[in-house]
């Protein structure tokens, strides 16, 4: 693997060649997300994401999808708590062309109040489509951190409210710009169909002159790990069945990577296939719940154990038929875990393991989950080499280590419960 | 200023090794080095001719791995985890699909495993009980989403009485399904089939492999009655409660295999610069989401436009969709130009993982198509003229062959619909 470069701007550029294929996954990754926005104005990083697309010095609105995508490429960005990325994947030769585009919206964004009033009502479409007009749009996602945390970076909805978007105003976007994206603030990935030394003077050629301001000061997010249960219980007018989710803070995931994996590993062992352990329980013997699902961090998508700072978090979320069964179910969950526990065997560890690393194998097939990923493990972590090395740390993972991670922090003492009642007819 | 791109290197349309084996299944082998991995589609006709049916095939796909005559269900889990593969059973309209993935090691152990599953599945009754409740409930949460309920109306609405406009089977429907039904059905399994597999193995040896076990015997698959292309009229609303927003969808005919209509298509919503999103999403806001899309399936293919739009613009987004069609004589050279060089760069970012490249044959072949169409089709995108293009879009997408529903809040929607004619409301 090549090592990271340091532009003299500050800019880190990640590169991985592989000329199997004639395409090229390009990523700039800014360390900014929803936990960076300023109280009062919540969903702005993810409306500042949408501006990046307005147009900026010499490319007017527009062009930037017209050269990418009319060259053969795709294209897009998202907002994670803890970092924004902006993506190309296209054809080799066209890879000057995506560092062109991406260093002239660094260098020169072009921020105006059309551009700005036709996102936040683009944006607040997208909200309406994926949250507002929808059963269990906030489930668990939006709904759980509100109940697990007690500052406003972790527990806010980083799709944010109608009335803090509303607010946003010209200037915001303008200092969000000027304070966070800029060359220090930022890692280039590149992977794909490229020769790893041509790839970085490109990179320099292209940002390397891009006055690159400091790397802004960024506050810790941690907050403390408290004692206790929380309870809420939230309606939700279309739903036609409850749900639940049971949330438990983990240890940081750059700290103890090891720790989080081991937490991972044990989400797969509860709820991954019919060979797991809750689903055995829940699904195939009590029948009482139609799904269960653990995993770490944001959703089972995006922003997992690699894609967080502390704090992130451990969920079982749950769909089930009858209110009625709720109390039943939680206290099976919570026998299932102190069981699993105490009865986690070496040949478990190691099937659910096997399954993991091939799952993380298949899905680093793709030139864009490499470029994301290293450049995520950049930002987050400052190694590269941990791409290599993920398959290492899964396979080094014991019964005892898992065991005695699951027993100090998937505790029933210390938790949060979100209980979903259905407001919608069936 | 802008970097130029010189021309993409060409796709290069893999080598494939193509059989037919002596019970009349279709093998189609592609090497691919890279990543140890090998990917697998066993694709199955079948088709439901009424609800009964439908239910049942969405249940044989869920416990076609509930047991075989030697494995229990979490016997058969427990294998796949140990070999690190993945095996999941599904359906389209016109067949029944296995999707697996395995390290390449291991291809033997798991083509012996899918052999198994597929001729000697028993459908146990537990699993199948516990499968069937599990569907039932499903049904009633997916039918609560916005993008279901549009769905089910609109297709009832295009295709009639055909089995294309059946959609989710109802509760009651799937609870009536029994081991000994699905038994039947699994024996009516045809045996010309296609198995598509990409991997980093010898093609002559893995041929051999999928030859030495023993699939399915050759019957004769059942036929799909054409699609019925007829406009229904008039434009139907379908009043949901509470609806934030109205979902669009029109549909009617498109051609088989035409590049001059899948141009038409793209430029007309059928990716980020089209004309549908340029206007409704990019200029007015109106929509986060909007799109049109060709289906090729096998009684015929159609193609959709969807839009998912804030209530108080329905009728002026509806407006903006109409007008569009009016406007496809206006379309540029250069767009229809951007339009062709997307569709040949995405079929090279699409091939370019095992998993991609298996999926484009397996959809090439669910069309009656091969690997050797796409040398057809790579000179027909070069050849096509914008003239033709323009003219695929007149005589398809316009609104005489439309079939329209909208699903909402009917109250505020009708008021903005009457200027269009006359609309039911259910």
């Amino acid at each position: 693997m090549f090592p990271v470069q340091v532009l003299s701007n500050g800019l880190r550029v990640v590169i991985l060649s592989d000329r199997s294929s004639p395409v090229v996954a390009v990523s700039i990754l800014y360390d900014v997300g929803f936990r960076s926005e300023p109280e009062g104005r919540s969903g702005f990083a993810h409306l500042f994401e949408h501006m990046m697309f307005q147009g900026s010095k010499h490319v007017p609105k527009g062009e930037f999808d017209r050269l990418i995508l009319g060259n053969g490429g795709v294209l897009n960005g998202m907002t994670t708590p803890d970092y924004t990325v902006y993506y190309e994947v296209l054809p080799s030769a066209a890879v000057e062309l995506a560092l062109f585009l991406e260093a002239d919206r660094m260098r020169s964004l072009v921020l105006d109040q059309d551009n700005l009033d036709n996102q936040r009502a683009v944006v607040q479409e997208e909200i309406r489509l994926n949250v507002l007009n929808r059963p269990y749009g906030k489930f668990p996602w939006i709904q759980l951190p509100e109940l697990m945390f007690d500052t406003y970076p972790n527990a806010h909805d980083g799709y944010g409210s109608f009335e803090d978007l509303d607010a946003a105003d010209l200037s915001d976007v303008k200092k969000f710009f000027s304070r966070f994206y800029t060359p220090a603030n930022a890692v280039l990935s590149m992977c794909g169909d490229i020769d790893p030394v041509d790839a970085v003077g490109m990179a320099e050629r292209y940002l390397g002159g891009i006055p690159g301001g400091r790397r802004p000061r960024r506050p810790s997010f941690a907050e403390p790990v408290g004692a206790g249960v929380r309870l809420a219980e939230v309606t939700d007018p279309f739903a036609p069945a409850p749900a639940l989710a049971l949330g438990y803070r983990v240890p940081d995931p750059i700290r103890d990577l090891e720790g989080v994996l081991a937490l991972d590993v044990f989400g797969s062992i509860l709820t991954d296939g019919v060979a797991s352990r809750l689903e055995q329980r829940l699904v195939q013997k009590e029948r009482l719940v139609t799904a269960v699902d653990a995993w770490i961090g944001e959703s089972p998508g995006w922003g997992g154990p690699f894609e967080m700072r502390d704090p992130t978090r451990f969920q079982i979320s749950t769909f089930y038929p009858r209110l009625e069964d709720r109390d039943r179910i939680v206290s099976m969950i919570d026998d299932e875990v102190e069981r699993s526990i105490e009865s986690l065997s070496e040949e478990e560890v190691v099937r659910f393991v096997t399954k993991t690393v091939a799952t993380h194998t298949r899905k680093m097939d793709h030139v864009l989950s490499r470029a994301l990923m290293a450049a995520g493990l950049v930002l987050l972590h400052g190694n590269v080499e941990l791409l290599e090395e993920v398959p290492g740390y899964y396979q080094r993972l014991t019964a005892e280590k898992i065991a005695a991670t699951a027993q100090e922090w998937i505790r029933r003492d210390r938790r949060a419960e979100l209980r979903l009642v259905p407001g919608g007819g069936r | 200023m802008i970097p130029t791109v010189s021309s993409p290197r060409p796709f290069r349309v893999p080598r494939a090794t193509d059989e037919t084996l002596t019970n009349g299944m279709r093998a189609v082998i592609v090497r691919r080095g890279g990543m140890p991995l090998v990917e697998l589609r066993l694709r199955l006709p079948m088709v439901a001719s009424n609800a009964a049916e439908e239910a049942a095939r969405d249940l044989l796909a869920r416990t076609i791995t509930a047991g075989t005559g030697r494995r229990s269900q979490m016997k058969i889990d427990m294998d796949l985890q140990s070999m690190g593969a993945t095996l999941t059973a599904g359906t389209t309209e016109d067949a029944f699909v296995i999707t697996g993935s395995v390290p390449s090691g291991r291809m033997t152990e798991f083509l012996a495993l899918l052999s198994e599953i597929v001729r000697t599945a028993t459908f146990p009754d537990g699993p199948v009980r516990v499968e069937r409740n599990r569907l039932a409930e499903e049904v009633v949460l997916a039918r609560s989403q916005p993008g279901v309920i549009a769905e089910e109306v609109f297709r009832r609405r295009m295709f009639g009485r055909h089995p294309y406009g059946l959609g989710l089977p109802s509760p009651s429907t799937v609870r009536r399904v029994t081991g000994a039904g699905l038994r039947t059905l699994h024996g009516r399994l045809t045996s010309s089939g296609m198995m598509t597999v990409v991997g980093d193995l010898s093609p002559l040896r893995l041929l051999d492999a999928i030859a030495s076990e023993r699939w399915i015997r050759r019957r004769k698959p059942s036929r799909v009655p054409p699609i019925g292309v007829r406009t229904r009229r008039p434009l139907l609303v379908v009043h949901r409660e509470g609806a934030q927003q109205t979902s669009i969808r029109m549909g009617g005919p498109a051609p088989a295999h035409d590049t001059a209509f899948g141009l038409a298509n793209l430029v007309f919503g059928g990716y980020f610069l089209s004309r549908l999103v340029t206007n409704l999403r990019e200029e007015k806001g109106y929509t986060y989401s909007v799109h049109s899309q060709p289906q090729h399936l096998a009684a015929g293919s159609s193609v959709t436009i969807a839009a998912d739009v804030r209530t108080e613009v329905t009728g002026a987004a509806f407006a903006e969709i109409l007008a569009e069609m009016e406007h496809q004589r206006a379309w540029s050279d250069e767009e229809i130009d951007s339009a062709r060089r997307y569709a040949m760069g995405v079929l090279s970012i699409r091939a370019h993982t095992k998993a991609g490249l298996a999926n484009l044959i397996d959809s090439l072949l669910a069309r009656g198509l091969d690997l050797a169409y796409l040398r057809t089709y790579l000179k027909e995108m070069r050849s096509v003229t914008p003239a033709e293009v323009r003219v695929a879009a007149s005589t398809f997408l316009v609104p005489s062959l439309l079939t329209t529903v909208m699903v909402g809040d009917a109250e505020r929607i009708v008021p903005q619909l009457e200027r269009f004619g006359r609309v039911a409301v259910r």
